[in-house]
Protein backbone atom coordinates (compact mmCIF):
# COMPACT_ATOMS: atom_id res chain seq x y z
CA UNK A 1 0.00 0.00 0.00
CA UNK A 2 1.56 3.28 -0.80
CA UNK A 3 2.57 5.73 1.77
CA UNK A 4 1.33 8.99 2.66
CA UNK A 5 3.69 9.87 5.30
CA UNK A 6 6.64 7.57 6.81
CA UNK A 7 8.19 9.02 9.86
CA UNK A 8 11.88 7.63 11.05
CA UNK A 9 13.49 8.07 13.83
CA UNK A 10 12.25 11.77 14.72
CA UNK A 11 13.43 13.14 17.53
CA UNK A 12 12.91 16.40 18.80
CA UNK A 13 14.49 18.59 22.01
CA UNK A 14 13.91 21.93 22.60
CA UNK A 15 16.63 24.26 23.63
CA UNK A 16 15.48 24.11 27.26
CA UNK A 17 16.25 20.57 27.06
CA UNK A 18 12.78 18.68 26.97
CA UNK A 19 12.27 15.79 24.76
CA UNK A 20 9.39 16.12 23.58
CA UNK A 21 9.75 13.47 20.65
CA UNK A 22 11.99 10.37 21.17
CA UNK A 23 12.79 8.36 18.41
CA UNK A 24 9.48 8.34 16.80
CA UNK A 25 8.80 6.08 13.79
CA UNK A 26 5.27 5.31 12.03
CA UNK A 27 3.45 4.73 8.63
CA UNK A 28 0.55 6.07 6.99
CA UNK A 29 -1.24 4.70 4.60
CA UNK A 30 -2.95 6.51 1.76
CA UNK A 31 -6.56 6.81 2.17
CA UNK A 32 -6.23 6.14 5.96
CA UNK A 33 -7.74 8.35 8.85
CA UNK A 34 -5.35 7.95 11.48
CA UNK A 35 -5.86 8.67 14.92
CA UNK A 36 -3.11 10.35 17.28
CA UNK A 37 -3.74 9.88 20.56
CA UNK A 38 -2.28 10.83 23.88
CA UNK A 39 -2.24 13.02 27.32
CA UNK A 40 -1.91 16.28 27.55
CA UNK A 41 1.81 17.00 26.74
CA UNK A 42 2.48 14.03 25.01
CA UNK A 43 4.36 15.28 22.24
CA UNK A 44 0.93 15.14 19.56
CA UNK A 45 0.87 19.06 18.49
CA UNK A 46 4.61 18.68 18.50
CA UNK A 47 4.54 15.60 16.28
CA UNK A 48 1.55 17.79 13.61
CA UNK A 49 3.79 20.85 13.98
CA UNK A 50 7.35 18.69 12.53
CA UNK A 51 5.74 17.63 9.92
CA UNK A 52 4.02 21.15 8.84
CA UNK A 53 7.41 22.80 9.17
CA UNK A 54 6.39 24.94 12.29
CA UNK A 55 9.20 23.22 14.24
CA UNK A 56 11.97 21.37 13.17
CA UNK A 57 13.28 17.94 14.35
CA UNK A 58 16.35 17.59 15.97
CA UNK A 59 16.91 14.07 13.91
CA UNK A 60 14.95 11.51 12.08
CA UNK A 61 13.56 12.34 8.55
CA UNK A 62 9.73 12.22 7.24
CA UNK A 63 8.47 11.49 3.77
CA UNK A 64 5.12 12.98 2.45
CA UNK A 65 3.86 10.97 -0.95
CA UNK A 66 7.47 9.60 -1.27
CA UNK A 67 8.77 12.81 -0.91
CA UNK A 68 11.41 14.06 1.42
CA UNK A 69 10.48 16.91 3.75
CA UNK A 70 13.99 18.26 4.28
CA UNK A 71 15.03 18.35 0.72
CA UNK A 72 11.34 19.06 -1.26
CA UNK A 73 9.88 20.70 1.36
CA UNK A 74 7.77 22.86 -1.60
CA UNK A 75 6.81 19.56 -2.79
CA UNK A 76 5.46 18.50 0.30
CA UNK A 77 4.43 21.89 1.92
CA UNK A 78 1.50 22.11 -0.85
CA UNK A 79 0.29 18.47 -0.18
CA UNK A 80 -0.39 19.56 3.69
CA UNK A 81 -3.13 20.83 4.69
CA UNK A 82 -2.60 21.66 8.63
CA UNK A 83 -5.53 22.61 11.05
CA UNK A 84 -4.02 23.84 14.45
CA UNK A 85 -4.84 23.02 17.82
CA UNK A 86 -5.11 26.98 18.51
CA UNK A 87 -7.19 29.50 15.98
CA UNK A 88 -3.78 31.10 14.48
CA UNK A 89 -5.92 33.54 11.49
CA UNK A 90 -6.39 37.27 12.13
CA UNK A 91 -9.11 38.26 13.86
CA UNK A 92 -9.69 41.60 11.78
CA UNK A 93 -9.79 39.90 8.83
CA UNK A 94 -13.35 38.03 7.44
CA UNK A 95 -13.53 34.51 6.22
CA UNK A 96 -13.54 35.17 2.48
CA UNK A 97 -10.07 37.01 2.93
CA UNK A 98 -8.78 34.37 4.92
CA UNK A 99 -9.82 31.60 3.05
CA UNK A 100 -8.92 33.34 -0.20
CA UNK A 101 -5.10 35.22 0.89
CA UNK A 102 -4.56 31.33 1.80
CA UNK A 103 -4.98 30.08 -1.11
CA UNK A 104 -2.86 32.55 -2.78
CA UNK A 105 -0.52 32.04 -0.60
CA UNK A 106 0.18 28.49 -2.21
CA UNK A 107 0.08 30.01 -5.39
CA UNK A 108 -3.53 29.66 -6.68
CA UNK A 109 -4.79 32.50 -8.66
CA UNK A 110 -6.96 34.84 -7.26
CA UNK A 111 -10.06 33.99 -9.03
CA UNK A 112 -9.73 30.38 -8.79
CA UNK A 113 -9.00 31.28 -4.93
CA UNK A 114 -12.10 33.00 -4.90
CA UNK A 115 -13.81 29.96 -6.25
CA UNK A 116 -12.99 28.11 -3.61
CA UNK A 117 -13.37 29.84 -1.10
CA UNK A 118 -16.86 30.32 -1.82
CA UNK A 119 -17.33 26.65 -2.29
CA UNK A 120 -15.49 25.49 1.41
CA UNK A 121 -17.29 28.22 2.89
CA UNK A 122 -20.82 26.75 1.39
CA UNK A 123 -19.89 23.44 2.53
CA UNK A 124 -19.06 24.26 6.14
CA UNK A 125 -22.23 26.62 6.37
CA UNK A 126 -19.99 29.50 7.08
CA UNK A 127 -21.02 31.79 3.68
CA UNK A 128 -23.08 33.97 5.57
CA UNK A 129 -20.82 34.87 7.66
CA UNK A 130 -17.57 35.40 5.20
CA UNK A 131 -17.46 39.06 5.32
CA UNK A 132 -17.93 39.66 9.23
CA UNK A 133 -14.64 40.43 10.96
CA UNK A 134 -13.28 36.63 12.53
CA UNK A 135 -13.20 37.95 16.02
CA UNK A 136 -16.64 38.08 16.19
CA UNK A 137 -17.17 34.10 14.69
CA UNK A 138 -18.34 32.00 17.28
CA UNK A 139 -15.96 28.52 18.57
CA UNK A 140 -17.59 26.52 16.51
CA UNK A 141 -17.37 29.04 12.96
CA UNK A 142 -14.02 29.52 13.98
CA UNK A 143 -13.08 25.53 13.72
CA UNK A 144 -15.06 25.69 10.79
CA UNK A 145 -13.09 28.22 8.91
CA UNK A 146 -9.50 26.68 9.88
CA UNK A 147 -10.73 23.72 8.28
CA UNK A 148 -12.09 25.83 4.72
CA UNK A 149 -8.69 27.30 5.21
CA UNK A 150 -6.98 24.23 5.55
CA UNK A 151 -8.06 22.29 2.46
CA UNK A 152 -8.32 25.64 -0.42
CA UNK A 153 -5.55 24.63 -1.74
CA UNK A 154 -6.38 20.91 -2.00
CA UNK A 155 -3.98 18.97 0.14
CA UNK A 156 -3.66 14.95 0.18
CA UNK A 157 -2.64 15.12 3.58
CA UNK A 158 -4.82 16.91 6.01
CA UNK A 159 -3.74 17.46 9.97
CA UNK A 160 -6.10 18.13 11.96
CA UNK A 161 -4.73 19.20 15.55
CA UNK A 162 -7.85 18.87 18.10
CA UNK A 163 -10.32 20.15 15.44
CA UNK A 164 -13.37 19.82 17.45
CA UNK A 165 -12.24 21.10 20.80
CA UNK A 166 -14.78 23.01 22.77
CA UNK A 167 -17.41 22.62 20.16
CA UNK A 168 -21.20 21.27 20.73
CA UNK A 169 -22.40 17.89 19.85
CA UNK A 170 -24.31 18.77 17.13
CA UNK A 171 -21.31 20.83 15.19
CA UNK A 172 -18.84 18.29 16.34
CA UNK A 173 -21.04 15.60 14.41
CA UNK A 174 -21.29 17.11 11.07
CA UNK A 175 -17.81 18.27 11.50
CA UNK A 176 -17.34 14.26 11.83
CA UNK A 177 -19.46 13.78 8.49
CA UNK A 178 -17.59 16.72 6.51
CA UNK A 179 -13.99 14.83 7.12
CA UNK A 180 -15.48 11.48 6.39
CA UNK A 181 -16.54 12.68 2.97
CA UNK A 182 -12.87 13.93 2.55
CA UNK A 183 -11.98 10.86 3.69
CA UNK A 184 -14.04 8.36 1.24
CA UNK A 185 -12.94 10.82 -1.80
CA UNK A 186 -9.68 10.18 -0.69
CA UNK A 187 -7.87 12.35 1.49
CA UNK A 188 -5.58 11.05 3.78
CA UNK A 189 -6.58 12.89 7.56
CA UNK A 190 -4.36 12.79 10.59
CA UNK A 191 -6.35 12.93 13.47
CA UNK A 192 -5.30 13.96 17.57
CA UNK A 193 -8.87 14.67 19.83
CA UNK A 194 -8.86 13.78 22.80
CA UNK A 195 -12.26 12.73 22.58
CA UNK A 196 -11.88 9.13 22.23
CA UNK A 197 -15.49 8.52 20.76
CA UNK A 198 -14.41 10.87 17.49
CA UNK A 199 -11.38 8.28 16.73
CA UNK A 200 -13.40 5.55 17.30
CA UNK A 201 -16.39 6.63 14.91
CA UNK A 202 -14.04 7.98 12.37
CA UNK A 203 -10.26 6.35 12.66
CA UNK A 204 -9.13 3.16 10.58
CA UNK A 205 -5.50 3.52 12.48
CA UNK A 206 -4.72 4.38 15.89
CA UNK A 207 -1.49 5.41 17.61
CA UNK A 208 -0.35 6.33 21.06
CA UNK A 209 1.89 8.35 22.29
CA UNK A 210 2.79 9.45 25.84
CA UNK A 211 6.13 11.47 26.60
CA UNK A 212 7.12 11.61 23.38
CA UNK A 213 7.31 8.01 22.14
CA UNK A 214 5.00 5.79 20.30
CA UNK A 215 3.08 3.25 22.57
CA UNK A 216 1.18 1.06 20.38
CA UNK A 217 0.04 2.20 16.19
CA UNK A 218 -1.93 -0.78 14.43
CA UNK A 219 -5.23 -0.85 13.21
CA UNK A 220 -8.32 -0.07 14.86
CA UNK A 221 -10.51 -2.63 14.67
CA UNK A 222 -7.56 -4.85 15.66
CA UNK A 223 -6.83 -3.40 18.67
CA UNK A 224 -10.33 -2.97 20.05
CA UNK A 225 -11.21 -6.89 19.37
CA UNK A 226 -7.85 -7.51 21.62
CA UNK A 227 -9.42 -5.15 24.00
CA UNK A 228 -13.28 -6.60 24.51
CA UNK A 229 -14.72 -5.33 27.72
CA UNK A 230 -15.71 -7.90 30.05
CA UNK A 231 -18.46 -5.88 31.76
CA UNK A 232 -21.22 -4.93 29.53
CA UNK A 233 -24.49 -3.12 30.10
CA UNK A 234 -28.11 -4.63 29.06
CA UNK A 235 -31.38 -2.86 28.67
CA UNK A 236 -34.24 -5.12 29.10
CA UNK A 237 -37.24 -4.95 27.38
CA UNK A 238 -39.35 -5.80 30.35
CA UNK A 239 -37.98 -6.11 34.20
CA UNK A 240 -37.23 -9.05 35.70
CA UNK A 241 -38.92 -11.01 38.25
CA UNK A 242 -35.61 -11.86 40.21
CA UNK A 243 -31.71 -11.48 39.34
CA UNK A 244 -31.11 -14.44 36.64
CA UNK A 245 -28.42 -16.80 37.30
CA UNK A 246 -26.55 -17.87 34.09
CA UNK A 247 -23.28 -19.83 33.90
CA UNK A 248 -20.59 -18.36 32.49
CA UNK A 249 -21.68 -14.46 33.78
CA UNK A 250 -22.85 -12.33 36.68
CA UNK A 251 -26.04 -10.00 37.13
CA UNK A 252 -25.51 -7.11 39.25
CA UNK A 253 -28.54 -4.95 39.19
CA UNK A 254 -28.24 -1.12 38.12
CA UNK A 255 -32.38 -0.51 37.81
CA UNK A 256 -35.12 -2.86 36.83
CA UNK A 257 -34.58 -2.14 33.26
CA UNK A 258 -30.96 -2.16 33.13
CA UNK A 259 -28.02 -5.12 34.23
CA UNK A 260 -24.36 -5.07 34.32
CA UNK A 261 -23.29 -8.22 33.36
CA UNK A 262 -19.64 -9.42 33.89
CA UNK A 263 -18.34 -12.04 31.63
CA UNK A 264 -16.39 -14.58 33.23
CA UNK A 265 -13.20 -16.02 32.25
CA UNK A 266 -13.29 -18.46 28.61
CA UNK A 267 -17.25 -17.51 28.15
CA UNK A 268 -18.07 -15.95 24.68
CA UNK A 269 -20.96 -12.87 23.97
CA UNK A 270 -22.39 -15.35 21.67
CA UNK A 271 -23.20 -18.46 23.81
CA UNK A 272 -24.47 -16.57 26.92
CA UNK A 273 -26.73 -14.34 24.34
CA UNK A 274 -28.19 -17.46 23.59
CA UNK A 275 -28.50 -18.44 27.08
CA UNK A 276 -30.30 -15.12 28.05
CA UNK A 277 -32.69 -16.00 25.18
CA UNK A 278 -33.64 -20.14 26.85
CA UNK A 279 -33.98 -17.78 30.10
CA UNK A 280 -36.78 -15.48 28.36
CA UNK A 281 -34.87 -12.71 29.05
CA UNK A 282 -36.05 -9.81 26.51
CA UNK A 283 -32.72 -7.75 25.62
CA UNK A 284 -33.45 -4.47 23.82
CA UNK A 285 -29.75 -3.24 23.77
CA UNK A 286 -26.23 -4.38 24.60
CA UNK A 287 -23.33 -1.96 25.58
CA UNK A 288 -20.01 -1.67 26.59
CA UNK A 289 -19.27 -0.46 30.24
CA UNK A 290 -16.52 1.34 29.42
CA UNK A 291 -15.44 2.83 25.92
CA UNK A 292 -13.17 0.40 24.14
CA UNK A 293 -10.89 2.72 23.08
CA UNK A 294 -10.84 4.50 26.37
CA UNK A 295 -9.48 1.03 28.28
CA UNK A 296 -7.08 0.78 25.37
CA UNK A 297 -5.81 3.98 25.91
CA UNK A 298 -5.57 4.09 29.41
CA UNK A 299 -3.85 0.70 29.34
CA UNK A 300 -1.13 1.50 27.56
CA UNK A 301 -0.26 5.08 28.71
CA UNK A 302 -0.33 3.32 32.44
CA UNK A 303 1.67 0.89 30.90
CA UNK A 304 4.44 3.43 29.88
CA UNK A 305 4.47 4.89 33.18
CA UNK A 306 5.52 1.99 34.95
CA UNK A 307 7.38 0.15 32.87
CA UNK A 308 9.51 3.49 32.30
CA UNK A 309 9.57 3.11 28.52
CA UNK A 310 8.98 6.82 28.23
CA UNK A 311 11.72 9.10 28.59
CA UNK A 312 11.65 12.29 31.22
CA UNK A 313 10.43 15.23 29.74
CA UNK B 1 -6.31 11.05 -4.32
CA UNK B 2 -4.56 11.72 -6.84
CA UNK B 3 -1.51 14.75 -6.63
CA UNK B 4 -3.43 18.41 -7.53
CA UNK B 5 -2.60 19.30 -10.90
CA UNK B 6 -1.37 22.12 -10.49
CA UNK B 7 1.93 20.82 -8.81
CA UNK B 8 2.35 18.77 -11.43
CA UNK B 9 2.62 21.41 -13.84
CA UNK B 10 3.85 25.37 -12.01
CA UNK B 11 6.70 25.67 -10.76
CA UNK B 12 7.61 27.13 -7.73
CA UNK B 13 8.64 30.32 -9.07
CA UNK B 14 5.10 30.68 -10.28
CA UNK B 15 3.43 30.07 -6.76
CA UNK B 16 6.12 32.16 -4.99
CA UNK B 17 5.29 35.10 -7.33
CA UNK B 18 1.52 34.93 -6.57
CA UNK B 19 2.06 33.83 -3.13
CA UNK B 20 4.71 37.24 -2.95
CA UNK B 21 2.02 39.34 -4.26
CA UNK B 22 -0.81 38.13 -2.15
CA UNK B 23 1.15 38.76 0.70
CA UNK B 24 2.60 42.53 -0.13
CA UNK B 25 -1.53 43.34 -1.13
CA UNK B 26 -2.44 41.61 2.19
CA UNK B 27 0.52 44.41 4.15
CA UNK B 28 -0.47 46.84 2.22
CA UNK B 29 -4.62 46.58 3.06
CA UNK B 30 -3.53 46.52 6.53
CA UNK B 31 -2.34 49.86 6.92
CA UNK B 32 -4.81 51.36 4.29
CA UNK B 33 -7.65 50.14 5.50
CA UNK B 34 -6.78 51.67 9.15
CA UNK B 35 -5.84 55.04 7.64
CA UNK B 36 -7.10 57.29 10.14
CA UNK B 37 -4.43 55.64 12.88
CA UNK B 38 -1.72 54.80 10.08
CA UNK B 39 -1.89 57.63 7.52
CA UNK B 40 -3.72 60.54 8.74
CA UNK B 41 -1.19 60.99 12.23
CA UNK B 42 1.60 61.47 10.57
CA UNK B 43 0.43 64.08 8.38
CA UNK B 44 -0.91 65.83 11.59
CA UNK B 45 2.56 65.50 13.22
CA UNK B 46 3.88 66.79 10.48
CA UNK B 47 2.01 69.81 10.07
CA UNK B 48 2.19 70.72 13.48
CA UNK B 49 5.93 70.53 13.19
CA UNK B 50 5.52 72.70 10.45
CA UNK B 51 3.10 75.35 12.02
CA UNK B 52 5.02 75.96 15.64
CA UNK B 53 9.01 75.00 14.28
CA UNK B 54 8.62 76.31 10.97
CA UNK B 55 6.11 79.70 11.08
CA UNK B 56 6.32 80.33 14.68
CA UNK B 57 10.03 79.43 15.52
CA UNK B 58 11.29 79.42 11.66
CA UNK B 59 10.13 83.62 11.14
CA UNK B 60 13.04 84.63 14.24
CA UNK B 61 15.92 82.53 12.46
CA UNK B 62 18.40 83.20 9.90
CA UNK B 63 18.69 81.10 6.94
CA UNK B 64 21.05 77.29 6.77
CA UNK B 65 22.90 76.72 4.35
CA UNK B 66 21.40 79.35 2.28
CA UNK B 67 18.04 78.26 2.80
CA UNK B 68 14.61 79.50 5.20
CA UNK B 69 14.50 77.70 8.09
CA UNK B 70 11.35 76.16 7.24
CA UNK B 71 13.03 74.60 4.54
CA UNK B 72 15.85 73.31 5.69
CA UNK B 73 13.42 71.55 8.33
CA UNK B 74 10.85 69.99 5.89
CA UNK B 75 12.77 67.08 4.38
CA UNK B 76 14.10 66.21 7.77
CA UNK B 77 10.44 66.25 9.13
CA UNK B 78 9.02 64.38 6.29
CA UNK B 79 11.82 61.69 6.79
CA UNK B 80 11.59 61.33 10.29
CA UNK B 81 7.57 60.37 9.69
CA UNK B 82 9.00 57.82 6.60
CA UNK B 83 11.13 56.07 9.29
CA UNK B 84 8.66 55.69 11.95
CA UNK B 85 5.80 54.56 9.66
CA UNK B 86 7.82 52.42 8.07
CA UNK B 87 9.62 50.78 11.30
CA UNK B 88 6.45 50.55 12.85
CA UNK B 89 4.76 49.18 9.81
CA UNK B 90 7.03 46.33 9.48
CA UNK B 91 7.38 45.79 13.22
CA UNK B 92 3.90 45.61 14.42
CA UNK B 93 2.63 43.88 11.70
CA UNK B 94 5.01 40.78 12.09
CA UNK B 95 4.59 41.23 15.85
CA UNK B 96 0.76 40.75 15.34
CA UNK B 97 1.10 38.04 13.34
CA UNK B 98 3.45 35.97 16.09
CA UNK B 99 1.61 37.06 18.64
CA UNK B 100 -1.68 35.76 17.38
CA UNK B 101 -0.06 32.79 15.48
CA UNK B 102 -1.10 33.64 11.80
CA UNK B 103 2.59 33.92 10.81
CA UNK B 104 2.18 30.03 10.32
CA UNK B 105 -0.68 30.73 7.71
CA UNK B 106 2.18 31.70 5.74
CA UNK B 107 5.12 29.73 7.23
CA UNK B 108 3.73 26.36 6.18
CA UNK B 109 3.18 27.51 2.66
CA UNK B 110 5.83 27.51 -0.02
CA UNK B 111 6.38 31.04 -0.07
CA UNK B 112 10.55 31.11 0.25
CA UNK B 113 12.28 33.35 3.54
CA UNK B 114 13.39 35.76 1.07
CA UNK B 115 9.91 36.63 -0.29
CA UNK B 116 8.37 36.65 2.74
CA UNK B 117 10.66 38.87 4.05
CA UNK B 118 10.55 40.89 0.98
CA UNK B 119 6.58 41.07 0.85
CA UNK B 120 6.94 42.60 4.72
CA UNK B 121 9.28 45.26 3.57
CA UNK B 122 7.00 46.15 0.49
CA UNK B 123 4.40 46.90 3.06
CA UNK B 124 6.63 48.89 5.06
CA UNK B 125 7.73 50.80 1.87
CA UNK B 126 4.60 51.27 0.99
CA UNK B 127 3.22 52.65 4.22
CA UNK B 128 6.46 55.25 4.34
CA UNK B 129 5.82 56.37 0.74
CA UNK B 130 2.28 57.15 1.58
CA UNK B 131 3.31 59.06 4.43
CA UNK B 132 5.90 60.67 2.57
CA UNK B 133 3.67 61.59 -0.45
CA UNK B 134 0.68 62.93 2.46
CA UNK B 135 3.90 64.86 4.16
CA UNK B 136 5.06 65.83 1.11
CA UNK B 137 1.63 67.57 -0.22
CA UNK B 138 1.28 69.33 3.12
CA UNK B 139 5.17 71.01 2.69
CA UNK B 140 4.27 71.96 -0.66
CA UNK B 141 1.02 73.59 0.12
CA UNK B 142 2.12 75.36 3.77
CA UNK B 143 5.87 75.51 3.14
CA UNK B 144 6.21 76.25 -0.31
CA UNK B 145 8.64 73.69 -1.50
CA UNK B 146 9.76 73.59 -5.06
CA UNK B 147 11.31 69.95 -4.98
CA UNK B 148 15.13 69.72 -6.43
CA UNK B 149 14.65 66.62 -7.88
CA UNK B 150 11.74 64.44 -7.53
CA UNK B 151 13.53 61.15 -8.85
CA UNK B 152 16.23 61.46 -6.00
CA UNK B 153 13.71 62.52 -3.73
CA UNK B 154 11.63 59.04 -4.93
CA UNK B 155 15.20 57.22 -4.66
CA UNK B 156 15.90 58.35 -1.22
CA UNK B 157 12.42 57.63 0.21
CA UNK B 158 12.99 54.53 -1.20
CA UNK B 159 16.15 53.14 0.00
CA UNK B 160 14.89 54.87 3.78
CA UNK B 161 11.98 53.76 4.33
CA UNK B 162 13.19 50.05 2.91
CA UNK B 163 15.93 50.58 6.11
CA UNK B 164 14.02 51.07 8.38
CA UNK B 165 11.55 48.40 7.57
CA UNK B 166 14.58 46.18 7.64
CA UNK B 167 14.94 47.33 11.12
CA UNK B 168 11.33 46.79 11.98
CA UNK B 169 11.02 43.33 10.68
CA UNK B 170 14.40 42.35 12.82
CA UNK B 171 12.68 44.43 15.86
CA UNK B 172 9.54 42.34 15.22
CA UNK B 173 10.96 39.07 15.03
CA UNK B 174 13.57 39.50 18.65
CA UNK B 175 10.48 41.27 20.27
CA UNK B 176 8.62 39.32 22.76
CA UNK B 177 6.20 41.66 23.51
CA UNK B 178 4.64 44.51 22.31
CA UNK B 179 6.60 46.60 25.09
CA UNK B 180 9.88 45.99 23.03
CA UNK B 181 8.48 46.87 19.51
CA UNK B 182 7.99 50.54 20.77
CA UNK B 183 11.30 50.29 23.09
CA UNK B 184 13.71 50.57 20.01
CA UNK B 185 11.50 53.71 18.60
CA UNK B 186 11.62 55.45 21.54
CA UNK B 187 15.09 54.86 22.56
CA UNK B 188 17.13 54.45 19.29
CA UNK B 189 14.88 55.46 16.11
CA UNK B 190 13.69 59.04 18.07
CA UNK B 191 17.39 60.12 19.89
CA UNK B 192 18.91 59.42 16.64
CA UNK B 193 16.56 60.89 14.73
CA UNK B 194 16.84 64.07 16.90
CA UNK B 195 20.73 63.97 17.00
CA UNK B 196 20.60 63.51 13.12
CA UNK B 197 20.23 66.97 11.82
CA UNK B 198 16.86 67.12 11.38
CA UNK B 199 16.26 70.49 13.06
CA UNK B 200 20.00 71.58 12.28
CA UNK B 201 23.32 71.98 9.86
CA UNK B 202 26.08 70.06 11.08
CA UNK B 203 27.71 72.99 10.41
CA UNK B 204 26.09 74.98 13.31
CA UNK B 205 27.50 72.45 16.01
CA UNK B 206 30.86 72.32 18.02
CA UNK B 207 33.89 70.53 16.25
CA UNK B 208 34.05 67.29 18.57
CA UNK B 209 30.07 66.42 18.10
CA UNK B 210 30.67 66.60 14.45
CA UNK B 211 32.71 63.26 14.87
CA UNK B 212 29.42 62.37 16.57
CA UNK B 213 27.12 63.11 14.59
CA UNK B 214 29.05 61.15 11.76
CA UNK B 215 28.44 58.44 13.26
CA UNK B 216 24.74 58.38 13.32
CA UNK B 217 23.42 56.91 10.19
CA UNK B 218 20.12 59.01 10.67
CA UNK B 219 22.40 62.05 9.60
CA UNK B 220 23.33 60.26 6.20
CA UNK B 221 19.81 59.91 5.22
CA UNK B 222 18.55 63.17 6.24
CA UNK B 223 21.19 64.70 4.23
CA UNK B 224 20.55 62.28 1.13
CA UNK B 225 16.37 63.48 1.80
CA UNK B 226 17.13 66.86 2.05
CA UNK B 227 19.54 67.22 -0.86
CA UNK B 228 17.17 65.57 -3.01
CA UNK B 229 14.13 67.45 -1.87
CA UNK B 230 16.24 71.02 -1.67
CA UNK B 231 19.55 70.44 -2.98
CA UNK B 232 21.37 71.38 0.66
CA UNK B 233 23.54 68.55 2.08
CA UNK B 234 25.68 69.07 5.19
CA UNK B 235 27.98 66.05 3.35
CA UNK B 236 28.65 64.61 0.06
CA UNK B 237 25.52 63.52 -1.39
CA UNK B 238 27.04 59.97 -3.01
CA UNK B 239 28.42 59.17 0.26
CA UNK B 240 24.73 59.56 1.95
CA UNK B 241 23.38 56.79 -0.39
CA UNK B 242 26.19 54.67 -0.66
CA UNK B 243 25.66 54.49 3.78
CA UNK B 244 22.00 54.24 2.78
CA UNK B 245 22.68 50.75 0.90
CA UNK B 246 25.40 49.44 3.10
CA UNK B 247 23.09 49.91 5.69
CA UNK B 248 20.50 48.11 3.68
CA UNK B 249 22.54 45.06 2.74
CA UNK B 250 23.89 44.81 6.57
CA UNK B 251 20.30 44.78 7.90
CA UNK B 252 18.96 42.52 5.34
CA UNK B 253 21.65 40.02 6.23
CA UNK B 254 20.91 40.15 9.84
CA UNK B 255 17.42 39.34 9.39
CA UNK B 256 18.08 36.23 6.46
CA UNK B 257 20.58 34.70 9.25
CA UNK B 258 17.30 35.40 11.91
CA UNK B 259 15.28 33.74 9.64
CA UNK B 260 17.43 30.93 9.06
CA UNK B 261 17.93 30.35 12.38
CA UNK B 262 14.04 30.46 12.89
CA UNK B 263 14.48 32.97 15.47
CA UNK B 264 10.95 34.39 16.49
CA UNK B 265 9.31 31.97 14.06
CA UNK B 266 10.02 28.62 14.55
CA UNK B 267 10.28 26.35 17.78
Amino acid sequence: MESALCIQNLCKQYKNGTVALNDVSMNVNVGDFFALLGPNGAGKSTLINTIAFLSKQTAGCINVYGFDQERQKNKVKSLIGLVPQEFNFNILENPFEIVVNQARFYGIRKSVAKKRAEALLKELDLWGKRSVMAMSLSGGMKRRLMIARALVHQPTLLLLDEPTAGVDIEIRKSMWNFLREKNLEGMTIILTTHYLEEAETLCNKVAIINKGKILVCDEMQKLLINHQDKKLIIDLQMPLPISPEIEGCRFNFISDLVYEVEILQGYELGALLAQFDRHKINIKAVRNLNNRLETLFLEHVTKGKEYGYATDV
Amino acid sequence: MAMPQMYKTKNIYYINMISFWALIEKEIKRFYRYWPQTLLPPTITTLLYFIVFGSFLGKHLPNISGVGYMQFITPGLIMMAVIYNAYLNVASSLFAAKFQNYIEEILITPLSSDLLLLAFVFGGVARGLSVALLSGAVAVFYAHITIHSIWLTLLASILISTLFSLAGFINGLIAKNYESVNIMLAFVLTPLSFLGGVFYSSAMLPEKWHWITYFNPIFYLVNAFRYAMIGVSDVPVDSTFIVSIILILIMYVVARLLMRHGIGMKQ
